[in-house]
């Protein structure tokens, strides 16, 4: 991304090389760790399975980067949405609601994301206007939210059949699964949009110094407050692949997944030469937390070691990741 | 230069650090959490070894050899499972009767000279769907699935079937599955109600729990509770009914009926607590113990270590509990398996026997699970 801080690295090529590419390395170790121990796993059919499991959280972990981006990754003042997993459920919650209560499926989904919308509208209004810590104002949009959808759903299994979600969860587009395609369309689009785009680097602008942004007549205030309706908008897409797996909604869903969206988003930097909070680099976490998992049950690791495990190899990657970063800020 | 070399130093201990983790525990090969070593040793050499020999020699081409072992339910012969490979996929490990149902599963298996691929659902509805999804991509011979909602989980056992894997369940009434296996849960709700409505003399505030109504267990026995209620007429329910929570069950429980008995402060006002199983009944038992309120009785179904515990308790409230054999229901599911691969006629439903457990039997009962089980 910047050339010349690679020039400036007195450091070892083989370690350097290592360092920045450190993601990469653990991904394709790990990768080839399952596939030395389970011939199933790199079949075709296991691939699109990881691929298809990893959908819903690789899109909603794209819209966590955003708001991270925009709002700088500082660990308490920075941009983050705690609410955004309880927006999918409450997404998930309305669309099974209104399904089951007899409305169009389309109409259902329209008024979800509506909902989902105005969440991230609220959100971003009370960061930008209110200026309120993102961290806390979220966390409190998170517990409305799940108060919510308690009112909505009774804290029951709402269950629905729709031929159209039916064709979303098990259908398949040139032999690839929906889910599938919906998590490469929308991870492309949220790709070019922050990496290719000038409102792209706004964002990171924004996020990296907004006074400095500001002076550089970035309407940082906008700019910001986009990063939560995006969120937000990732947030009803995944919310489509749930609803469709699950036939419906059960409690607790967003509560179990804010924390692998949380660690997707911020360990996306592991990807990236410059250890920021990066696109390609979320859809690659959310691939790699997917196929863990998967891996995991292939190779018949026993369920209890699974969670110790997930978490030494997050903890390798992140501490590299952070050396990484303290190397790259002495030669900034 | 230092830094450089002390990063790298840092970098290869994580390499080796995970790796070291990585096969340290993949040697441990079935996934039993607390099998004994001796049982994981055997599982490496390829299942129940004695099994196995003991028929070879009478085998002789035989497509389904019999293991020398005896049906859990019925008795009856059992084909062996060797060179057949079971998937197995429970909703969680977190309760005693899922650890039970899933250790008895992976153990038979094992004893029945098969292989086990075991999936632990985390209670995460989306992690178990991925689950099954996963075990239908190593193409086992068959696959077990224990408990769940019937609707959320429709999708993935339909790629069960598509994929032609015989399924068969616990717990878990589905169109795709061959065999469901469960405690007679006919008999647990009503007599479970039976007695309830008649220790309270047939009269009075009733509060329910019923989170779960998608669950088939936990349909049935509230359906029986409130068929056998309506003889009952003096019984009044508390509406709205109670949603209990999975995670967090026993705390929020707790909070519930703090709730409820503010709402109702007056000895005699409520006298009963009803759930389909344990875990909210021990957060209610513990609420109504401490507030002193031993009008109030609690009912519930599992015999969680816990649940039993207070049942003993000559002080608590927990009056009675339904004691299912999770770990025989786990080896009935392998055995149906074991004889359907072989061609044998298999039945709809296997239905095994509950006790019902007082503060008069409470010890013998525990005897008798604790030899039954792990």
């Amino acid at each position: 991304m910047n050339p010349q801080i690679r020039k400036n690295q007195p450091v070892g090529v083989l370690s350097s090389f290592i360092f920045k590419y450190s993601g990469y390395l653990i991904f394709i170790l790990v990768a080839l760790y399952f596939a030395a121990r389970s011939p199933a796993f790199l079949t075709l059919q296991n691939v699109k399975n990881i691929l298809l499991q990893s959908s819903a959280l690789g899109i909603i972990a794209c819209g966590m980067t955003a708001i991270i981006v925009g709002g700088g990754s500082h660990v308490v003042r920075g941009g983050i949405d705690l609410s955004l997993a309880n927006n999918m459920a409450l997404n998930a919650a309305v669309t099974s609601f209104m399904v089951a209560s007899g409305y169009p499926v389309w109409v259902a989904i329209g008024t979800a994301l509506a909902a989902s919308i105005l969440v991230g509208a609220i959100n971003a209004f009370s960061v930008v206007k209110l200026g309120f810590i993102p961290l806390l104002g979220t966390l409190s949009m998170m517990y409305i939210l799940q108060g919510v959808q308690l009112l909505i759903t009774k804290n029951t299994v709402i269950s629905i059949s729709d031929p159209f979600l039916k064709a979303v969860a098990n259908g398949a587009l040139f032999g690839i699964p929906v889910a599938v395609w919906m998590f490469a369309v929308s991870g492309a689009a949220v790709y070019l949009l922050f990496h290719r785009t000038v409102l792209g680097n706004w964002m990171y602008a924004a996020g990296g110094n907004p006074d400095a942004a500001r002076a550089a007549g970035i309407p940082v205030h906008f700019v910001v407050a986009l990063t939560y309706i995006i969120g937000s908008i990732t947030a009803a897409a995944a919310s489509l692949i749930i609803v469709s797996r699950l036939s419906g909604t059960v409690p607790g869903v967003g509560d179990l997944m804010l924390l692998d969206v949380l660690l997707a988003g911020l360990m996306s930097a592991i990807f990236s030469r410059l250890a920021q909070p990066n696109i390609a680099g979320t859809v690659l976490s959310a691939l790699f937390v997917g196929m863990l998992s998967n891996g995991f049950t292939l190779i018949n690791v026993p369920t209890y070691w699974v969670f110790a495990i997930k978490g030494v190899l997050i903890l390798g990657a992140v501490s590299i990741t952070t050396t990484q970063q303290r190397k790259v800020m002495r030669h900034v | 230069m230092y830094k450089a070399a002390r990063a790298k130093a840092l970098l290869m201990s994580l390499i080796i650090l995970m790796t070291a983790l990585l096969s340290a525990c993949t040697t441990n090969g079935g996934g039993a959490g607390n099998g004994s070593p001796a049982a994981t040793g055997t599982a490496e050499a390829g299942g129940g070894v004695t099994a196995t020999a003991a028929n070879t020699d009478q085998a002789g081409g035989a497509p389904a050899s019999d293991s020398g072992l005896k049906g859990v339910v019925d008795g009856l012969p059992v084909p062996s499972l060797a060179g057949k490979t079971i998937g197995i996929s429970v909703i969680g490990t977190q309760d005693n009767n899922d650890r039970q149902a899933y250790q008895g599963q992976i153990d038979r298996i094992k004893e029945l000279g098969g292989t086990v691929i075991a999936a632990d659902g985390e209670r995460n509805d989306q992690k178990a769907i991925a689950d099954i999804e996963n075990l239908i991509t190593q193409k086992p011979d068959a696959i077990i699935k224990h408990l769940g909602d019937t609707k959320v989980f429709a999708n993935a056992l339909e790629k069960v079937k598509a994929a032609n894997i015989p399924l068969f369940t616990i717990d878990h009434p589905s169109e795709f599955s061959i065999t469901n296996h469960m405690s007679d849960n006919y008999y647990i709700g009503s007599s479970l109600a039976r007695h309830m409505f008649e220790d309270i003399d047939g009269e009075g505030k009733v509060a329910v729990f019923n989170g779960f109504y998608g669950v088939q267990a936990c349909r049935i026995r509230y359906d029986q509770m409130k068929y056998v209620a309506k003889d009952y007429p003096k019984v009044e329910f508390i509406e709205p009914e109670l949603q209990d929570v999975i995670p967090g069950t026993i705390e929020d429980a707790r909070k519930k009926i703090q709730d409820l008995l503010v709402k109702y402060p007056k000895k005699g006002d409520l006298k009963a607590v009803w759930a389909c199983w344990d875990i909210p009944q021990i957060g209610a038992a513990q609420a109504i113990d401490a507030a002193g309120r031993s009008d109030i009785k609690v009912y519930g179904v599992d015999a969680e270590p816990a649940a039993l515990d207070l049942v003993a308790d000559p002080k608590s409230s927990f009056t009675l509990d339904v004691a299912q054999e999770p770990y025989k229901l786990g080896q009935a599911a392998v055995d149906t398996a074991a004889r359907y691969l072989a061609g044998e006629k298999i039945p709809k439903t296997v239905y095994l026997e509950p006790f019902i457990v007082t503060k008069d039997n409470v010890e013998e009962i525990r005897k008798k699970l604790t030899a039954g089980g792990s």
